[in-house]
């Protein structure tokens, strides 16, 4: 295996073309894995590529570059639309992983406990996939296709997460389940995102399940229970397990068996519905 | 690939490397920074946490590539750089008492290092976060917790200096190096061109096999200098720590019995050792049925995993006093339960770890250990030496808990370098140390208890089975202590109770922190709630009214005439009982039905030391040429205290204070036996030998001065002497001539506790000492997610005598952690949990603040009254808390870990009752 630390777009793209790759960031999976043992893939390091840095306010929205840490997540300040990103963030394994892993890598490494994904999807997440035959946008649904399964080819790398901006006044929550403090994957976690009109009604919302299905999923029953009803407590009441469980496909492991996931899915479900009547309030 | 950096402030640079080389590697092989300890690597534990560019990153997960041009700070050198806030973290640290065995506290200095300097002031939540990363199996967090906020505060803590006289918080006298990595454990001291050994491990759990041509494979292999396996041992390729027991092979035969188990070894160049893929060594395998469970391995079908135990059962155990039966057809109230318990699994920071030499026909071994002496005698056996000519060396142990007990590594690197004439190193993997050493026993217990409707319990019928995995292991003592422990602390006339030992196709399960009894105080202390209430009693009032007192007969028919304590730890409790269900009650009331508080109390007891057999202990001190007394310290200190408790022992007998003390360790050249470290024996047995040689050099140096009995020793730098009144003696060294160790005066003292056997009903004295503990649990159950928060504990132990309040207060903690984590979260399952990201430890966020109470009951026997500890801590916390949940929601729970998956399904299947 050889290691090469990249240092511009053009190089990686170049070395990928060639094939037999693996790019690394943060590299916080790829040891546990056991990937890196007896490869003979290349290994392109694409921290030092000073394009694929860092997060940065577009016109419609924000970028969120390849190597973006955790921790830059957890330190920038998001408006109430996209501040669960830092509630994920300051849940992501602890701080030394959050100062290493990178939210790209969580969404290529594909696990169905991945802690960005319910936040992102319900952030209408897009990537922008790069190559060095061009750039393709798609939305983070199509992107992950299954358990440790994306749409990415092997000529490409992600180069960053499009985040389009949620208008005020909105709020979002993000609730994580887990068996202790820190360093914890979940049993389930929910991501939302609402925004309100001016008569203090729900104008859309956004909600997302991880932890309980191959791929985290939109729970779009809900939504459309929620939208245009106005703000209140009521609101979690919406949220019943015949609008959730239909969305998902638990499995029993050695966190938690199938059965419980699959009650657990609705209370942290409406549990992010409660705390963003509360971040509203 | 080259890389440089900056190391401590040092320009460093590596040729030659691989990028995706570990830094954890590079800064211990090539930098020399053995204080970057590694634990897992995988990023799970944070031991190896280093500053890079001044954030906390786990070296272990970080290549070395992207190192280069960066500044790497670890913990010792940030310390001995002189950076401030590292030493003020450090003094704190030392101060609290916060450091155990000392092998995540580097990880713990550098998380705070990063913090302090991003936050000046931060909170004790930021601070929480901060360690967050950091995993601790000795401390259970709390002093460590206390000490960061104090370390970020305006008036940290410094240690204290005092002479460290029983009685005396005195920071550990080892305490500083642990914290900063300074101190070398098992991985951090093989000579730098020691050879490495890997094992190659069976993937089965019941397989037969057959190696093939190794020696053509060798060949094959360049830097491959050996393979061992069964065939290479020169004497018996058998070991086990009970005689009569020794079951287990080193390298498995033709047959493994467990995942994991080892069947060769191979040795050669380090960095070839470590890169070499091992899917192509040649050994074919034949997968057999397996007997997973006690159930599998009882059944008729069964095949016999041992000859000598045909129906899988390894050995039984019984004590049985009056008449359970008819006791119980008497009572007024019988509740019964059957209770299942998994593995767990001791998770010390630390894997097994060491190097072996030999010269001419002498194998030294040196790493971390429990049972220096065990390790010797076993490995002559093995290698079919002397055991004049094995010696072992013990280096700090990185936690313990049972596990190191037994042999692991140590035979493997012995042998290798007994060929080879060469030091030969290994170190476990995660994974490996998971896999193939000992764990606590599964079980399965049905109890049934009476009362009658005064409140007095009326016959106890205990009947438990232990899963005791491939091999025996310490089973046998399992079986044994069970039955004298299963009535908990209590007087009870009318008395059953029988244990069987099962083999299964498992790793072996050995000693952990209460050998069985934790396991057992579940079923008991849960249904002894239950009656109470039944019999609408308060549970302390219940307890109390039934605890054992001085005089009273134990289950085994034992009477102490003085020094039973669990009335007092009871009454200790109360006022805390009374205010928490009071605080409890009034939540309750105010809150909605979803979130419940519940308080729940359990009771515990402990017999220290060997049960029913020799137990002793050798310590040997002496007053050398240059004026300092020594002490040659064979207890192994593996995070308990051992050293700085034995010491004050030692020292207030001689008359001097702890830092007047030199010691020496556990090396069997030089140190008598000290017994192994285990059964919360080394306080008290180990405690009385040092005190006995602590009066017997303070006589022999009052005789060679000629002063009287109660003179005053004195022993300044330059001068020893004695004084009385306005009387003085002086020593003159040039008056004695040394021995060959250079002393000029020394003694070796040995204690062994008093007890008797125990005939066929389990009558008899087993133990000369018991300690007595009690806990209260306040805790919140979310009835809607079954996740439980653990608010308040409060644990109230009879130590006899705290010989070290401080250091009694850090053993409450950790055994209260490892209570948590076996109650709430912990579950060994060979081949899933076999890392620390699927088997979770508790973190610093998950134990609540600890309120120790010490009660101090003196003992008959104890070195100055005091009594053992070290496995007390452990056994009321589960069953504490499985009665708080009870009491929350009325969910009756019998089996653990309690996940919120079984707290909710348990609630599903009953309706809570009102309590």
């Amino acid at each position: 295996m050889n290691y090469t630390l990249v240092e511009s777009e053009s190089e990686l793209q170049a070395r990928l073309k060639k094939g037999a790759c693996v790019v690394a960031a943060g590299m916080t999976d790829l040891y546990p894995s056991g990937q890196l043992s007896h490869t003979d893939r290349d290994l392109l390091d694409i921290t030092r590529v000073a394009s694929l840095s860092g997060i940065i306010p577009t016109d419609d929205g924000w970028r969120i570059g390849a190597t973006t840490s955790w921790r830059a997540i957890l330190d920038y300040p998001w408006p109430p639309g996209l501040a669960l990103l830092a509630e994920v963030a300051g849940q992501v394994g602890a701080v030394q992983v959050q100062n290493a892993a990178t939210v790209a890598g969580n969404l290529c490494n594909a696990s169905p406990a991945a802690d960005s994904v319910p936040a992102l999807l319900a952030l209408d997440a897009t990537v922008e996939l790069a190559s060095a035959s061009g750039t393709r946008m798609l939305p983070l649904a199509d992107f992950i296709t299954g358990v440790r399964r994306t749409a990415i080819r092997d000529d490409e790398y992600l180069r960053a997460i499009c985040l389009p901006a949620v208008p005020e006044p909105a709020a979002s929550a993000f609730v994580k389940l887990g068996l202790r403090a820190y360093l914890v994957i979940s049993i389930a976690m929910a991501g939302g995102v609402v925004r309100v009109d001016s008569s203090g009604r729900v104008e859309d919302v956004a909600l997302s399940l991880g932890a309980c299905s191959p791929v985290a999923v939109r729970l779009p029953a809900i939504e459309a229970a929620l939208r245009g009803q106005p703000v209140s407590a009521a609101l979690i009441d919406c949220v019943t397990p015949e609008r959730v469980q239909p969305a998902i496909q638990p499995i029993d492991d050695v966190r938690a068996s199938a059965a419980y996931r699959a009650d657990a899915a609705v209370q942290v479900v409406r549990d992010t519905v409660a705390q963003m009547i509360e971040r509203l309030a | 690939m080259k890389i440089e950096f900056s190391l401590n402030g040092e320009t460093l640079s590596c040729d030659g490397l691989s990028g995706a080389e570990r830094l954890s590697s590079v800064l211990r092989e090539r930098c020399g920074a053995r204080d970057v300890k590694v634990g897992c690597e995988a990023g799970d534990c944070g031991a190896c946490t280093v500053l890079i560019d001044g954030d906390a990153f786990n070296a272990c997960i970080v290549s070395a590539a992207q190192a280069h041009g960066r500044s790497v700070e670890t913990a010792d050198g940030l310390h001995r750089g002189g950076d401030t806030d590292a030493q003020r973290v450090a003094d704190a640290f030392h101060a609290h008492g916060a450091v155990q065995c000392g092998i995540c506290f580097p990880g713990m200095l550098t998380s705070l290092v990063a913090l302090k300097r991003r936050d000046r002031q931060p909170s004790e939540s930021t601070v929480s976060d901060a360690l967050g990363g950091v995993l601790c199996r000795c401390s259970g967090y709390r002093k460590l917790l206390d000490a960061a906020v104090a370390a970020c505060g305006p008036d940290p803590l410094m240690p204290i200096e005092t002479d460290g006289a029983v009685g005396d918080s005195v920071a550990r006298v080892d305490g500083l190096s642990r914290i900063t990595g300074a101190e070398a454990f098992g991985d951090d001291v093989a000579p730098p061109d020691a050879l490495l050994l890997r094992l190659v491990r069976s993937p089965h759990a019941h397989a037969d096999f057959a190696l093939g041509d190794l020696a053509a494979w060798v060949e094959t292999q360049p830097g491959v200098e050996m393979v061992l396996s069964a065939a290479d041992i020169p004497g018996v390729n058998r070991f086990g720590v009970i005689p009569g027991f020794e079951d287990q092979p080193v390298f498995a035969e033709t047959r493994v019995r467990f995942r994991g188990e080892a069947v060769a070894a191979v040795v050669g160049d380090h960095a070839v050792i470590s890169a070499l893929d091992l899917a192509d060594f040649p050994v074919t395998w034949n997968p057999l049925t397996t007997s997973a469970s006690m159930a599998d391995a009882r059944s008729s079908s069964a095949e016999a995993l041992h000859p000598h135990a045909e129906d899988n059962v390894m050995c039984r155990g019984r004590v049985a006093k009056g008449d359970a039966e008819t006791a119980l057809a008497r009572a007024d109230i019988v509740k019964h339960g059957t209770f299942e318990t998994g593995f767990v699994e001791h998770a010390y920071i630390e894997p097994e770890a060491g190097f072996a030499s030999c010269d001419a026909d002498r194998v030294s071994v040196f790493g971390c250990t429990q049972a220096p002496v065990m390790d010797q005698e076993a490995l002559a056996r093995i290698l079919d030496l002397d055991t004049s000519q094995v010696r072992v060396v013990p280096t700090a142990t990185g936690g313990g808990f049972g596990s190191k007990l037994d042999l692991s590594f140590q035979p493997y690197v012995a042998l290798a370098a007994q060929r080879l004439k060469r030091a030969v190193r290994v170190c476990y993997t995660r994974q490996e140390s998971m896999q193939s050493t000992t764990k606590r026993h599964p079980s399965r217990i049905s109890l049934r208890v009476g009362a009658t409707s005064d409140g007095q319990l009326c016959g106890f019928d205990f009947d438990g089975e232990f899963n005791t995995g491939a091999y025996a292991s310490w089973g046998p003592t399992v079986a044994n202590r069970v039955p004298v422990h299963a009535s908990g602390p209590y007087a009870i006339d009318d008395y059953r109770a029988v244990t069987a030992g099962v083999y299964t196709h498992n790793p072996p399960a050995g000693a952990f922190r209460g050998f069985g009894v934790p396991q057992a105080a579940i079923a008991q202390e849960l249904l002894f709630d239950e009656l109470a209430d039944a019999l609408e009693m308060d549970p302390l009032a219940f307890r109390r009214q039934n605890a054992l007192r001085d005089a009273v007969p134990t289950a085994t028919g034992q009477q102490f005439a003085s020094g039973v304590g669990i009335v007092a730890c009871l009454d200790a409790l109360a006022p805390h009982w009374r205010a928490l269900n009071a605080d409890a009650e009034a939540a309750n009331r105010q809150s909605d039905s979803r979130y419940r508080r519940g308080v729940g109390l359990a009771a515990g007891w402990y017999g220290c030391g060997n049960t029913s057999l020799p137990n002793p202990s050798t310590m040997k001190s002496a007053l050398r040429r240059d004026g300092r007394v020594v002490l040659h310290q064979g207890a192994v200190d593996i995070g308990q205290g051992a050293n700085t408790v034995i010491t004050q022992i030692f020292a207030t007998a001689l008359g001097c204070g702890v830092h007047a003390v030199t010691l020496e360790s556990g090396d069997t050249d030089i140190t008598p036996d000290g017994g192994k470290t285990s059964a919360s024996r080394q306080t008290f047995v180990s405690g009385n030998a040092a005190r006995l040689s602590g009066e017997a050099l303070r006589q022999s140096i009052l005789y060679a001065l000629g002063a009287p009995d109660d003179a005053t020793l004195a022993f300044e730098p330059d001068l020893i002497g004695a004084r009385r009144g306005d009387a003085f003696w002086l020593f003159d060294p040039t008056a004695l001539s040394p021995d060959n160790a250079g002393y000029l005066l020394s003694t070796e003292q040995s204690y062994d506790p008093p007890t008797s056997p125990l005939d066929a009903n389990g009558q008899g004295e087993p133990y000369a000492q018991f300690g007595y503990a009690a806990h209260v649990v306040g805790l919140t159950v979310d009835t809607a997610l079954g996740t439980v928060k653990l608010d308040r504990i409060v644990a109230a132990h009879d130590v006899g005598k705290a010989i070290n309040p401080m250091l009694v207060e850090g053993q409450v903690h950790g055994g209260v952690a490892q209570g948590v984590g076996m109650a709430l979260m912990e579950s060994y399952l060979p081949g899933v949990s076999e890392d620390l990201h699927s088997y979770l430890i508790p973190t610093v966020g998950d134990i609540p603040p600890i309120e120790s109470l010490i009660v101090e009951v003196p003992d008959a026997h104890g070195p100055y009254g005091a009594k053992g500890l070290g496995e007390h801590v452990l056994i009321p916390t589960a069953p504490a808390i499985l009665n708080a949940i009870r009491r929350a929601t009325g969910a009756s729970l019998r089996s653990i870990p309690v996940t919120p998956d079984a707290i909710l399904a348990a609630l599903r299947g009953d309706t809570p009752s009102k309590e």
